[in-house]
């Protein structure tokens, strides 16, 4: 691991390190500086055991919040009685049902309208016609699809759901992986490096296979982090819609219930979850682009 | 800068704009003479219908409208202003230490499902649409400064600044009479193409209820609201839908046409 990757790797590690040391604040602005209703305050200290809560020192509080997110302990739903960790596990497995195909389905659909719109001019002015469709947010698709499910007669409630779901969530990541590929294949095309390449008596197939892919496998990889944050994040707009009882939907059902274990433990676990695959797609991509390394 | 500068469309659009308000305004007195039936569906006195307690939906849609449009016409300036001055700020003063630490914490920021940070901090705050203004505000700001930044340090290198430089003009000189300018364009164009990622990130926060409270209305609401009489009520719905396309394939033009024109004016 070179120097650079050391540096990066500690920063991330001391900035997730401090946002949960702040997570914890925000229970105790909640309960003491009352922003949350009083049946919350009252189902809170049940929770920690804190049956006097005046006597008790912010500290100790802030200590034991601490240790429960630290140990994966989010406490209980207060409007279930369940764990809020069993809560976020059970959704995630739902939510990677989705989450997975989608991923796949943008990389390969994306990837074909970018060689197909670079290859043809026709090709191309269809698609700078026709952006402005991915531009369409999510909700919107969700509910014209279900609305469409439900006048052709297909049951939405069967698998078909998740299919319409996944179609709904790699709309947008479509639009940017089409984008970047025809941008990075028309750089490539045009680079002093294909030049360069051609003239040491590399054929064009040989440099693609060579190196080009692997710029374009690079590209590829710094999508990836992005696109699970905007699929994690707006999850809730195609699993709402459908039913689907993944992580998004049982985060809108905490929000309106004010289910503040659950709400908390949804964010802890996908700040955890994206900057460890932040750190990995870093580690990744350090390893294959020399370009990286070496300055 | 753009084409909505230019005169003659400046004045259709103050002109629609007019028209739509005074057709509102009648449209509104027209409304509260009668007597609101609850589920109606679109009929000549309520043109979208009206809702489970008998609000009028073009009403509300209207409304959902003034909403979208004032969130964005307050955040787009806000993290404007304040990408400028963060991303100028740490490009002028170029303290390694200082630098490497910002640029981390952006990168890690940046990396985070800003979304749910959002969430959580509007949770902490309160629901409301003043709050959600803030709390955009604040989360698109590093971001934005990062680019200012990084357009910045590449306008470093180019060769008329090290020349103002070996001239011997003054740091603030070089930043206000030729960084600022040379980033200026490309900035004012990242700015507005975060149009549509606004009012997508606003979309979300008032279909889980923590923007616009009733009996306000914003097109998210309506969306969540709309849900559980997707076929029975579809006008309930279907509205907010169409509008919100018109929406987005708005700013997908004004963003399109701004870019064009920029190309126009880089290459030639």
């Amino acid at each position: 691991m070179n120097e650079r990757m050391q540096k990066r790797v500690i920063y991330r590690i001391v900035f997730l390190a401090l946002t949960v040391l702040v997570i914890p604040l925000v229970p105790i602005v909640i309960i003491f500086a009352g922003v949350s209703s009083p049946e919350y305050v009252i189902k809170g200290t049940l929770n920690m055991d804190l049956s006097q809560m005046q006597a008790v020192s912010y500290w100790k509080i802030y200590s034991s919040f601490l240790r429960n997110i630290i140990c994966f302990d989010w406490g209980t739903s207060t409007a279930s009685g369940q764990s809020a960790l069993s809560i976020v596990s059970s959704g995630m497995l739902e939510s990677l049902k989705i989450i997975i195909p989608s991923i796949i389905i943008s990389y390969i659909i994306g990837t074909l309208i970018g060689i197909w719109a670079e290859k043809s001019k026709k090709a191309n002015s269809i698609w700078n016609k026709s952006q402005f469709i991915f531009y369409i947010p999510m909700i919107v698709i969700s509910y014209l699809m279900l609305y469409f499910l439900s006048f052709v007669g297909v049951d939405f409630l069967s698998n078909v759901k998740y299919v319409a779901a996944m179609i709904a969530l790699s709309v947008y990541p479509v639009y940017v992986i089409t984008n970047a590929l025809k941008k990075t294949l028309q750089e490539l095309g045009s680079s002093d490096f294909l030049v360069f390449h051609m003239a040491l008596g590399f054929s064009t197939d040989e440099i693609w296979e060579k190196f080009c892919y692997k710029f374009i496998v690079i590209d590829y990889l710094s999508f990836f982090e992005n696109m699970l944050i905007f699929m994690i994040g707006f999850l809730f707009f195609v699993e709402t819609p459908f039913g689907i009882h993944g992580m998004g939907y049982k985060f809108v059902i905490a929000i309106q219930r004010f289910d503040y274990p659950v709400i908390i433990g949804f964010c802890i676990f996908g700040i955890t979850l994206l900057s460890i695959v932040g750190l990995i797609v870093e580690a990744i991509k350090l390893k294959l682009d020399p370009r990286l390394t070496s300055v | 800068m753009c084409s909505l500068y230019d005169k003659s469309r400046l004045k259709y659009f103050t002109g629609l704009s007019l028209l739509l308000v005074a057709i509102v305004l009648i449209y509104k007195y027209e409304v509260s003479l009668n007597n609101n039936v609850m589920f109606l569906p679109p009929t000549w006195h309520h043109w979208f219908g009206t809702d489970v307690i008998g609000n009028d939906v073009f009403l509300k849609a209207i409304y959902a409208l003034f909403v979208a449009v004032v969130t964005i016409a307050i955040v787009l300036p806000a993290i404007y202003i304040g990408g400028l001055i963060v991303g100028i700020l740490v490009s002028y003063f170029d303290n390694p230490k200082l630098r490497e630490f910002f640029l981390n914490l952006v990168h890690y920021w940046v990396t985070l499902p800003v979304l749910l940070i959002a969430v959580f901090l509007l949770i902490l705050v309160g629901a409301g649409q003043g709050n959600v203004i803030g709390i955009l505000i604040f989360v698109l700001i590093p971001s934005h400064s990062l680019y200012v930044y990084n357009q910045m340090e590449e306008a470093k290198k180019q060769d008329f600044v090290i020349a103002k430089r070996s001239y011997g003009f003054s740091k603030g000189y070089i930043f206000s009479h030729h960084l600022f300018p040379y980033v200026k364009n490309s900035f004012n164009t990242y700015t507005l193409s975060r149009m549509p990622e606004i009012l997508m990130m606003d979309l979300a926060f008032n279909f889980l209820g923590l923007g616009v409270q009733p009996p306000h209305s914003s097109f998210g609401r309506m969306l969540f609201d709309g849900l559980s009489f997707m076929f029975s009520a579809w006008w309930m719905w279907v509205f907010a839908v169409i509008l919100v396309i018109l929406l987005f394939v708005l700013i997908n033009s004004i963003v399109m046409s701004i870019l064009k024109k920029e190309e126009e004016v880089r290459y030639g």
